[in-house]
C-alpha cells in the first residue's frame, strides 16, 4: 500500500482517474440530455473535460506545492528537535579562548548548522542502505553508533557519511526518519483523496443546465494566470535566494566598505563569518574595482557594437534591395545564436595574441585584457543592436520617408534627418538593452578578460588584465571549499544582488524609452 | 485616342509645364497605367479624377520619379519638364523633386519643430546662406500656406502637435519652401474635417498664382470647386481629358458621364 503512495504512482493515478472521468462526464452528460444533445446548456465534450480538470487540477496543484513543502516542512523539524543543549554542540572550552560572546554564538550556529546537515546526509545514507536491501525497518530502528562500526557500513554500500556518526546524531536521524515518513505518505494520499472527492462531485452535479463550458473556461483562464505569473515568481524566487545573504554581507562586512572599497582581495577564508577579529576580515572585498572592470569592457563593447549593428541596421531597412536583406538578416540572426563561450574560445585563441602581436607585450603582457573581451563582446552585441535597431527604424512611418524624399532630399538625408531623429528614442533603448547584456555577460570575460589574474585594483590599461563582477562570483563559486557562510561567498551574493539591480535598472530604462516612442506612431 | 488630340486642340497652349506621351507604368507584371498623354499647364490647377485603384496616384508619383523607391516599379514613355526628359539618365531625382514638390495624403510633419519642418528643404538644398534669409524664407513659406497667423508664436513647437488641418497646411508650406515650380497634392483633403477641406481648397486656389498645381482627388466637388483642368482615369486609361466645366458637364466619353453621375466608381 506504501509503495502505492509515492508522488509519481499519484501523479499516474490521478492522471488515469481523470481520464476515465472525461469519458464518464461526456457519457453521463449525454445520459442526462435524454437523448436530444441539443437540450444540454454545455456540449457533452464540455462537461467530459470539466470532469478530468476537477480531478485531476487540484490533486496536481497538492502535488506540486508537497513535493517544495515536505522538504521545508522536514527542514523546520529538525531545527526544531534539536535543543540547544545536544552535546555536538557545545564548543569546547579551549577553543572560546579569547572570544567575544558574539564570536561564540556565532561559532556554535555554526556547529548546529553542521549537525542538521550531518544528521540530515545520515538519514539520507540509511534510505538508500535501506533501499539496497541492506537491512529492514526494524533492523535499522535498533541500530546503536556504537554497535559495530556503523560508519564503515553504510561506507561499505557506497553512501557517503564524512563525519563520524554518533548516539547524537542518529537518534536524530532515525527521528527524521520516521517523520519524513509520515510526510511522505500524507501527501500523496491527500492528493489521492482530492482528486476522488473532484472527481465524485463533478460527476455528479453534471444535469442538462450545469454549466460546464463556463467551468472549463474558468480553469483554462486559471492555467494562462498561472503560466504568465512563473516568470514573475521564479524572478521573486531569485531575489528571494540572494537578498538575505547579501543583507548579511552588508551588515557584517558593511555597506560602504563593500561600495567604496579599491581592493577586491579574498583571502579564502572557509571557517565561517569571524575570520578576523572584531569585524576586520582579511579578505577585501571592494565592489569598485569589479565595477570597473566591468563597465570598462561592456564601454569598449558598446564602442564596437553600436556603430557597425547601428549601420547594418540603417543599411538593411534604408538601402538594402530585398536579395540582400533576404541573406544578410538570417545570417546576423545566426551570429546571434552563436553560444557565448564560442565567442570567448575565439577572443582567447585569436583576437587576444592578435591584439597583443599589434601593440607589443610591453602594454599588453597577457592575451587577456579589457580590449580581447570587449571586442569580442562587441561582435556578439551587432546582431542585437542590428536587430532591435532594425525594428525601431521600420517602425518609423513610410510617410517620413517619402516626405522628405517628396521635399528633394536624397536618401542619406532622409536617414540621418528624418528617420534617425524619429527612430532614436527606440535606438537608445536598444543601445541600453545592449549595455545591459554587456554587463551581465560571463562566459566572454571570464576567459578573455582575466578571470585567474591576480588583479585586485582599479586597472586604467585597455590592455590590461581586469576583474569583472561576474568572472568573481564564478572564481569564488567554482573555488576549492568555501562554505556557504563565509564571508568570501556572502560577498558573492552581494555582487548578484548588485548585478541584478543595474541590469533591472538598465532594462527598466530601456523598455520606457522604447514604449515612450511606440506611443509617438501608434 | 482622337478624343484627347481634340482636347489638346481645345485647351492648346504655348505655357505646358509637364508633357507626358504614352506613359506606362508596371508594377512587376501588372500593367497599371496604360498609354497615358496628358499636358498640364502652368499656374493652372489640374485635377486627377478616377475610381480607387485607377492609377491616378501612380500617374502623380510618375511626375516626379516618387515611383523610384518602389523596388518593381517600372516607368516607360515619355514625361518631360519643361521640354526635358525627366527620366533621362542625366536628371538626377533628387534635383527634380525640388523643382517638383509633393504633398500626400496623410499630413506627414517630421518630428521636428514647425520653423525646422518648414526649413527643412531650404536647408538641405541650401537655399539660404543666412540664419536671417532663413527666418524670411520659414515666414514667408507659412503665409503662402496661410499658417502664418496660427503657427507664428509656436514656431519651436512640435509640428506634430498641431491640428490635422494645420499639419496639412504645414505640408504644403514645407513643400512651398523649396521654391518648387509644380506642386503634387495626393488626395490632400482625405484625412480632413469639411472646415479644414476648405481652408485648403482656399489655399490650392492661390497656389495657383505661382504655380502649376496638380491634385489627386476621389472628391469631384472638389474637382470642380478647385480645378480648371480634370483628367479621369479608368482602369489604368486617362478615358478623358479637358476643361473642368465641359468635363462636368457635357462629358464625350460615356464613362465619365457614369462615374460623374455617381453610376460607375
Amino acid at each position: 500500500m506504501t509503495a502505492l503512495l509515492t508522488l509519481p504512482s499519484v501523479l499516474v493515478i490521478v492522471l488515469v482517474l481523470a481520464a476515465v472521468g472525461f469519458f464518464l462526464g461526456r457519457r453521463r452528460a449525454l445520459a442526462a440530455s435524454g437523448g436530444t444533445p441539443s437540450t444540454l446548456h454545455s456540449l457533452p465534450r464540455q462537461h467530459g473535460w470539466h470532469v478530468a480538470l476537477a480531478t485531476a487540477v487540484p490533486a496536481l496543484i497538492l502535488i506540486v506545492f508537497w513535493s517544495f513543502l515536505a522538504g521545508l516542512v522536514s527542514n523546520i523539524y529538525i531545527d526544531a528537535i534539536i535543543p540547544d543543549d545536544q552535546p555536538e554542540l557545545r564548543l569546547p572550552l579551549e577553543q572560546r579562548a579569547g572570544l567575544t560572546e558574539r564570536e561564540i554564538e556565532i561559532r556554535v550556529q555554526g556547529r548546529r548548522d553542521l549537525f542538521i546537515s550531518n544528521v540530515q546526509a545520515l538519514a539520507g545514507a540509511i534510505d538508500r542502505y535501506v533501499a539496497n536491501g541492506n537491512a529492514t525497518e526494524e533492523e535499522v530502528q535498533r541500530w546503536r553508533a556504537d554497535l559495530a562500526p556503523l560508519q564503515q557500513r553504510l561506507q561499505r554500500d557506497g553512501q557517503i557519511v564524512s563525519t563520524a556518526v554518533t548516539q547524537g546524531s542518529l537518534n536524530r536521524a532515525l527521528e527524521l526518519r520516521r517523520f519524513n515518513a509520515i510526510v511522505a505518505v500524507t501527501g500523496p494520499l491527500a492528493a489521492l483523496a482530492m482528486a476522488v472527492i473532484g472527481f465524485a462531485v463533478s460527476l455528479l452535479v453534471i444535469s442538462r443546465d450545469f454549466r460546464a463550458r463556463i467551468s472549463v473556461e474558468r480553469w483554462t483562464r486559471g492555467f494562462l494566470v498561472f503560466a504568465s505569473t512563473m516568470a514573475i515568481l521564479t524572478t521573486i524566487a531569485i531575489l528571494s535566494a540572494i537578498t538575505l545573504p547579501s543583507l548579511t554581507f552588508f551588515r557584517e562586512y558593511g555597506l560602504f566598505d563593500f561600495l567604496t572599497g579599491l581592493t577586491w582581495a579574498p583571502a579564502g577564508d572557509v571557517t565561517g563569518v569571524p575570520a578576523g577579529r572584531n569585524g576586520e576580515y582579511q579578505s577585501e572585498l571592494g565592489f569598485l574595482p569589479l565595477i570597473w572592470g566591468t563597465l570598462y569592457i561592456a564601454f569598449v563593447a558598446l564602442l564596437v557594437a553600436v556603430p557597425l549593428g547601428l549601420l547594418a541596421a540603417i543599411y538593411l531597412s534604408e538601402f538594402a534591395t530585398k536579395g540582400v536583406r533576404a541573406w544578410v538578416k538570417p545570417a546576423l540572426e545566426i551570429l546571434a545564436g552563436v553560444p557565448t563561450i564560442v565567442y570567448g574560445i575565439f577572443a582567447l585563441v585569436t583576437i587576444g595574441p592578435f591584439l597583443q602581436a599589434i601593440v607589443g607585450t610591453t602594454i599588453m603582457p597577457n592575451t587577456v585584457s579589457v580590449m580581447t573581451a570587449g571586442v569580442v563582446m562587441g561582435m556578439m552585441l551587432v546582431p542585437f543592436v542590428s536587430s532591435l535597431s532594425d525594428d525601431v527604424i521600420n517602425a518609423v512611418p513610410q510617410a517620413m520617408r517619402d516626405g522628405s524624399l517628396g521635399l528633394g532630399a536624397t536618401p542619406a538625408e532622409t536617414v540621418t534627418q528624418v528617420v534617425l531623429p524619429a527612430a532614436l528614442p527606440g535606438i537608445v533603448g536598444a543601445i541600453v538593452l545592449a549595455a545591459s547584456r554587456a554587463i551581465g555577460e560571463t562566459m566572454i570575460v571570464v576567459l578573455a578578460a582575466g578571470a585567474l589574474s591576480n588583479v585586485t585594483g582599479i586597472e586604467p590599461n585597455p590592455f590590461g588584465a581586469v576583474v569583472t563582477v561576474t568572472t568573481r562570483i564564478v572564481a569564488v563559486l567554482t573555488g576549492e571549499g568555501s562554505g556557504f557562510d563565509s564571508i568570501d561567498v556572502l560577498a558573492v551574493f552581494a555582487l548578484a544582488f548588485t548585478l541584478f539591480f543595474i541590469t533591472l535598472g538598465l532594462n527598466l530604462l530601456a523598455q520606457r524609452m522604447v514604449a515612450k516612442y511606440r506611443e509617438q506612431y501608434e | 485616342m482622337n478624343d484627347m488630340q481634340l482636347d489638346q486642340r481645345v485647351v492648346g497652349s504655348d505655357d505646358i509645364k509637364i508633357s507626358a506621351r504614352n506613359c506606362q507604368v508596371f508594377y512587376g507584371d501588372t500593367h497599371a497605367i496604360k498609354d497615358v498623354t496628358v499636358d498640364i499647364e502652368d499656374k493652372m490647377v489640374t485635377a486627377f479624377i478616377g475610381p480607387s485603384g485607377c492609377g491616378k496616384s501612380t500617374f502623380l508619383r510618375c511626375l516626379n520619379r516618387m515611383n523610384d523607391t518602389i523596388e518593381s516599379c517600372r516607368v516607360e514613355g515619355d514625361i518631360r519638364l519643361d521640354g526635358e526628359d525627366i527620366y533621362d539618365k542625366r536628371v538626377d531625382p533628387v534635383q527634380l523633386r525640388a523643382k517638383v514638390g509633393m504633398v500626400f495624403q496623410k499630413p506627414n510633419p517630421f518630428p521636428k519643430s514647425i520653423y525646422d519642418n518648414v526649413a527643412y528643404g531650404p536647408k538641405i538644398h541650401g537655399l539660404a546662406r543666412t540664419k536671417a534669409e532663413l527666418d524670411e524664407i520659414v515666414e514667408r513659406s507659412l503665409r503662402r500656406a496661410a499658417l502664418w497667423n496660427e503657427a507664428k508664436d509656436r514656431l519651436q513647437e512640435p509640428g506634430t502637435g498641431l491640428s490635422g488641418g494645420q499639419q496639412q497646411r504645414l505640408c504644403i508650406a514645407r513643400a512651398v519652401a523649396t521654391g518648387p515650380e509644380v506642386l503634387l497634392m495626393d488626395e490632400p483633403c482625405s484625412a480632413l474635417d469639411p472646415i479644414a477641406t476648405a481652408q485648403v481648397e482656399e489655399l490650392i486656389d492661390e497656389l495657383r498664382q505661382s504655380y502649376s498645381v496638380v491634385i489627386v482627388t476621389h472628391s469631384m466637388q472638389q474637382a470642380a470647386r478647385v480645378s480648371q483642368k480634370t483628367a479621369f482615369f479608368h482602369l489604368g486609361n486617362l478615358v478623358e481629358f479637358g476643361v473642368t466645366s465641359k468635363i462636368f458637364t457635357n462629358p464625350e466619353d460615356p464613362r465619365t458621364e457614369s462615374y460623374i453621375t455617381g453610376r460607375i466608381g
